[in-house]
């Protein structure tokens, strides 16, 4: 399968040592059941955001075109508890390779992918 | 759009620009970090919501030991919100495109909305940041 990315990711995105996504993963959401605006990367749902995110220098512009996921339900749960307007559910993904790519991207040391 | 906290509008951040350099926590935009005004006091700054405008930030003036129970989780960050030290918190909104401070208050959390706190529940067990 060929994996086609939108015309306006940085050219290095996703990064080379992004691999096929496989596995189980958690996702915070704001809507039970989940609704396809809740699977907008943080750069769809407010660029403006994504990017004084990127120039703070706390992420790259690329991070904040993919889905942040976790491997690990309990670092969902804290996330969701901290940061109650992100959302107040977790999705469980059950993610193929079809999905496109992932990496581990972590904030200490979680169990953060995007 | 952005909730109107009310409280006691202050002409300026107390800790000036923010400095982005001990972030404790992020997840997409948000995030919670350290700051320090002029005088050294330090600041718990929470991330709360944004719109396509603006970002807004609570930030918590506190000591070092009262950071320490919230890192050993002594106190819930929920309680350090409901109990500051100096019985008050600080609501920033941030222009996304310039990074500026358009609006501070001086408040409670009483005045915050509902759903927007951290959960009773949530917890930020961490090593102190070796920087303090």
């Amino acid at each position: 399968m060929v994996l086609r990315w939108p015309a306006d990711f940085p050219e290095d995105c996703p990064p080379e040592e992004a691999t096929p996504a496989n596995g189980v993963y958690y996702y915070i959401v704001k809507n039970n059941p989940p609704d396809p605006a809740d699977f907008l990367s943080l750069y769809r749902r407010n660029r403006r955001l994504a990017e004084a995110r990127t120039r703070q220098g706390i992420t790259t512009l690329c991070q904040t075109m993919g889905l942040s996921v976790l491997a690990d339900i309990d670092d969902a749960i804290y996330r969701a508890n901290r940061f109650r307007s992100i959302g107040n559910f977790i999705a469980q993904l059950v993610i193929t390779s079809d999905a496109g790519l992932i990496l581990y991207t972590p904030r200490g040391n979680d169990s953060y992918h995007t | 759009m952005l909730a109107e906290i009310e409280g006691i509008l202050l002409p300026k951040v107390p800790w000036g620009e923010f400095s982005y350099d001990t972030i404790l926590d992020c997840y997409e935009s948000a995030i919670i970090m350290l700051e320090r005004d002029d005088a050294g006091r330090l600041y718990l700054v929470w991330w709360n919501e944004a719109d396509q405008d603006m970002e807004q930030f609570v930030g918590i003036p506190l000591t070092k030991t009262r950071l320490g129970a919230i890192l050993s989780d002594a106190i819930s960050p929920l309680n350090a919100m409901e109990n500051p030290e100096d019985g008050y918190l600080l609501v920033v909104d941030i222009d996304l495109e310039t990074g500026a401070a358009v609006r501070v208050v001086k408040t409670t959390a009483a005045a915050l909305p509902q759903g927007t706190l951290p959960h009773r529940d949530a917890t930020l067990k961490m090593p102190m940041p070796v920087s303090l």
